[in-house]
């Protein structure tokens, strides 16, 4: 029994850090870059005044922040043109043609340049190494932009005005990127020209354009203002709090609950039986992928000591046979000062020959050194380089996409059930989405009008919680077409920024030292916990494991003698706070305790903020 | 001036193909080699020589104004046996960094603007472009 509760708290502490692998994390910050497929594009400004791309899909967003929604005009233009209510299809598949040729070239173009900057410096048989696929990668799409443009077509005159405007403005030649740019620049001209073409004919055709947007809840979806898109109000101004709040109501009732359940001696038992059998089948998960990456670490340790061992001996071998010339070299040296200086027995004559036949002898030697170098160096190299250790080394990378993926879609899985059956669900996108419509009040607007940008305060989407969801479609209709859907964007609105939260939970005690050997307690306790300092995660973190830490107050009783004492711990939770651990000290004995904690149904923490008129939230 | 373009001398044979030689197997360039001499050829050449890019790019011009005294070593190359055969008579060709003939501008096609010159360099610079 002693063992099993630091045991446990191991285990604890190991989900805590496998939380934070890889398997856990979503996009950097500002490592996305700006998406260029699909007609919606989402820059989030947080409250700290970070700003980043949203991917397409896991986009996470902080519950506060300010999103920047934009439209590709081009792209929307060449979709609408699809409902075949008026301009030319080929127009439309032509300007849709060549955005994605443009696209892909300058996809190419970007991966050129630092290539292109190192040829002069590169030894020929280098060069071509470093060249060639970047190269070829830029050719191929440049031919396809020129096979797009026959001889007589608007294109061709544009990309030769192009190159033109660029030799007249350099003295000399014109750089390759300055080329690829003044290619770019032709299909720009012509993908402008083809879009005010269209324009104009889809002006004739009564094509529309909506955007709308809802606020997703687990229980309900309205609708939010997108300014330039609709005539909805803006919603209650609700910012949710980062910063401490003092001990709501709500906290105090679910606290009451929990001292209640810890009364009785067999109420105690059956909480501390059920917390421990269901967080110890949790822990096993993380612990078995740990125990399959450290046999994998083993065995490319293994391989690689065995293989640098073999490169070792062959460079000593290199290094004995350079010593037995340069010894060689002396020798021969030395023959010859010593007839210089008369020191020698011999006839002077025949020592001359001798020495020459040394300096050959040391001459052959050298040269049979040169020649037979690169022989041995490959032989130095070869072991280093087998497919045995790369096929090691890859199953060491390779670790996270096999067996542990799986293990953890079953942890989750697992998790799920529990945390179901706790009341929490974990929210993804429902058909219900799907079948959001858009409401009278949003504008039916000509394809010319659609505002290029638009920009959306959370704060003023009125109440929402962590976990909730931002919805955003982009449709067209006309008046014999009924609208569809272009493109829909989901956001999670998560507390991402780093913020205190509270949690009143039951935690099970137990004192440290001498005193360990009595039994856990079971006490309640309330955490005030500092989370979102560990950088942007994905949406399943902060659904599911969410790591916080702080400080929390516990009312103990280790003496069984109705006389309560507080305990005051430093805390680490995850899981949202459905398991924790902590050690702390009990300042009026001055003894210290650890405990764990098990966020039970009965013990629940909400979202709280403010509104502008400083009273609660509508909901 | 003419950027980045070796003119073959015409008096000498064995000069202009051991410069050709040179350019082609003992450099590294995409190489653009144009045939003859007159006015549209030199606007070629001259838009060419433009469009190789700066010192320290890969791409070069040679100008072979009698092609005749360049016929061993166009013999020599390498490429698409169709490409090859139009060689001869055209107005100019494309070699790619292997040395391989890529692209060949034919007498038959209409003077080549920048477009088809650019064309013509990445024909040179794609892999099993042709």
């Amino acid at each position: 029994m002693r063992r099993t509760p630091v045991t446990l708290g191991w285990l604890v502490a190991g989900a805590a850090l496998w939380a934070t692998c890889p398997l856990a994390k979503g996009p950097s910050d500002g490592k996305v870059a700006a998406p260029t497929l699909g007609l919606i594009t989402i820059q989030e400004a947080d409250q700290d005044g970070g700003r980043r791309w949203l991917p397409r899909s896991g986009a996470v967003s902080d519950i506060n922040s300010e999103l920047v929604i934009a439209v590709d005009h081009d792209r929307l233009l060449a979709a609408a043109d699809s409902l075949g209510a008026g301009p030319s299809p080929a127009l439309g598949q032509s300007l849709q043609q060549f955005v994605s040729l443009l696209a892909d070239f300058q996809d190419a173009v970007s991966t050129l340049g630092p290539a292109l900057s190192q040829w002069s410096s590169a030894t020929d048989s280098h060069r071509v190494d470093l060249l060639a696929d970047p190269l070829s990668q830029v050719a191929a799409r440049g031919r396809a932009i020129i096979h797009a443009a026959p001889p007589g077509s608007p294109l061709r005159e544009a990309l030769n005005r192009a190159l033109q405007a660029r030799i007249d403005a350099s003295s000399g030649g014109v750089g390759m990127l300055d080329q690829y740019a003044a290619i770019s620049d032709g299909v720009r001209q012509e993908i402008e020209r083809l879009r005010i073409e269209l324009a104009h004919q889809e002006a004739a055709g009564g094509v529309y354009v909506q955007m709308g947007a809802w606020l997703v809840r687990p229980d309900q979806s309205r609708p939010v203002h997108l300014e330039g898109f609709d005539d909805y109000p803006e919603g209650e101004s609700y910012e949710v709090a980062r910063g401490y709040l003092p001990f709501s109501d709500a906290d105090r009732a679910a606290y009451e609950k929990l001292i209640e359940s810890t009364k009785g001696e067999a109420g105690q038992q059956s909480l501390r039986h059920e917390a421990a059998e269901q967080l110890a089948a949790l822990m096993s998960v993380p612990t078995g992928c740990a125990d399959e990456f450290e046999s994998r670490l083993e065995d490319a340790q293994t391989m690689l000591k065995g293989r640098a061992d073999q490169a070792l001996q062959s460079l000593k071998t290199v290094a004995q046979d350079v010593s037995a010339v340069r010894d060689q070299a002396k020798q021969a040296l030395a023959g010859i000062r010593a007839i210089e200086q008369g020191a020698t027995s011999t006839d002077p004559v025949l020592a001359v020959f001798d020495i020459r036949r040394q300096a050959e002898a040391t001459t052959a030697a050298f040269k049979a050194l040169r020649e037979g170098l690169p022989a041995k160096l490959q032989q130095v190299l070869t072991p280093l380089t087998d497919r045995a250790l790369r096929d090691s080394l890859s199953r060491l990378l390779d670790w996270n996409s096999t067996q542990c993926s799986q293990k953890l879609e079953l942890a989750q899985h697992q998790l799920d059930q529990l945390l179901q059956a706790w009341g929490i669900t974990l929210a993804g996108s429902t058909a219900a989405e799907e079948a959001l419509k858009f409401g009278k009040e949003v504008r039916k607007l000509d394809v010319q009008n659609v505002p290029v940008l638009t920009t959306l305060p959370l704060v003023r989407t009125g109440y929402r919680e962590h976990g909730d969801a931002l919805l955003i479609k982009l449709g067209v209709g006309s008046a014999t077409v009924a609208s569809r859907t272009l493109d829909a964007r989901r956001v999670e609105l998560m507390r991402v920024l780093p913020h205190v939260e509270t949690a009143a939970s039951l935690v099970f005690a137990q004192p440290l030292g001498r005193d360990g050997r009595r039994g856990f307690q079971s006490v309640p306790s309330y955490s005030v916990l500092l989370k979102g300092i560990s950088g942007r995660r994905s949406a399943r973190y902060y659904r599911l494991f969410e790591i916080g830490a702080g400080v929390n107050f516990s009312t103990l009783d280790f003496e069984h003698d109705d006389r309560p004492e507080l305990g005051i711990s430093g805390v680490l939770t995850m899981f949202r706070e459905y398991a924790q651990v902590g050690v702390g000290v009990r300042p009026a004995e001055g003894r210290s305790f650890w405990f764990f904690g098990l966020k039970l149904p009965f013990a629940q923490s909400g979202t709280t903020g403010s509104t502008s008129s400083g009273g609660p939230p509508a909901k | 001036m003419l950027n980045k373009t070796t003119i073959l001398p015409t008096d000498s044979k064995a000069l202009a193909q051991k410069l050709l030689r040179r350019l082609i197997y003992d450099e590294v360039h995409v190489l653009f080699v144009a045939l003859g001499s007159g006015g549209p050829i030199e606007t070629m050449v001259e838009r060419a020589g433009k469009l190789a890019g700066k010192e320290g790019e890969p791409r070069w011009v040679a100008w072979a104004r009698k092609p005749e005294m360049i016929q061993d070593v166009v013999a020599e190359l390498k490429g698409d046996a169709k490409l090859l055969k139009q060689i001869s008579g055209a107005r100019a060709f494309t070699l790619a960094l292997t040395d391989e003939v890529r692209d060949v501008i034919t007498a038959d096609e209409a003077e080549p603007d920048l477009v088809r010159i650019e064309d013509a360099y990445f024909s040179a610079e794609e892999k099993g472009g042709a």
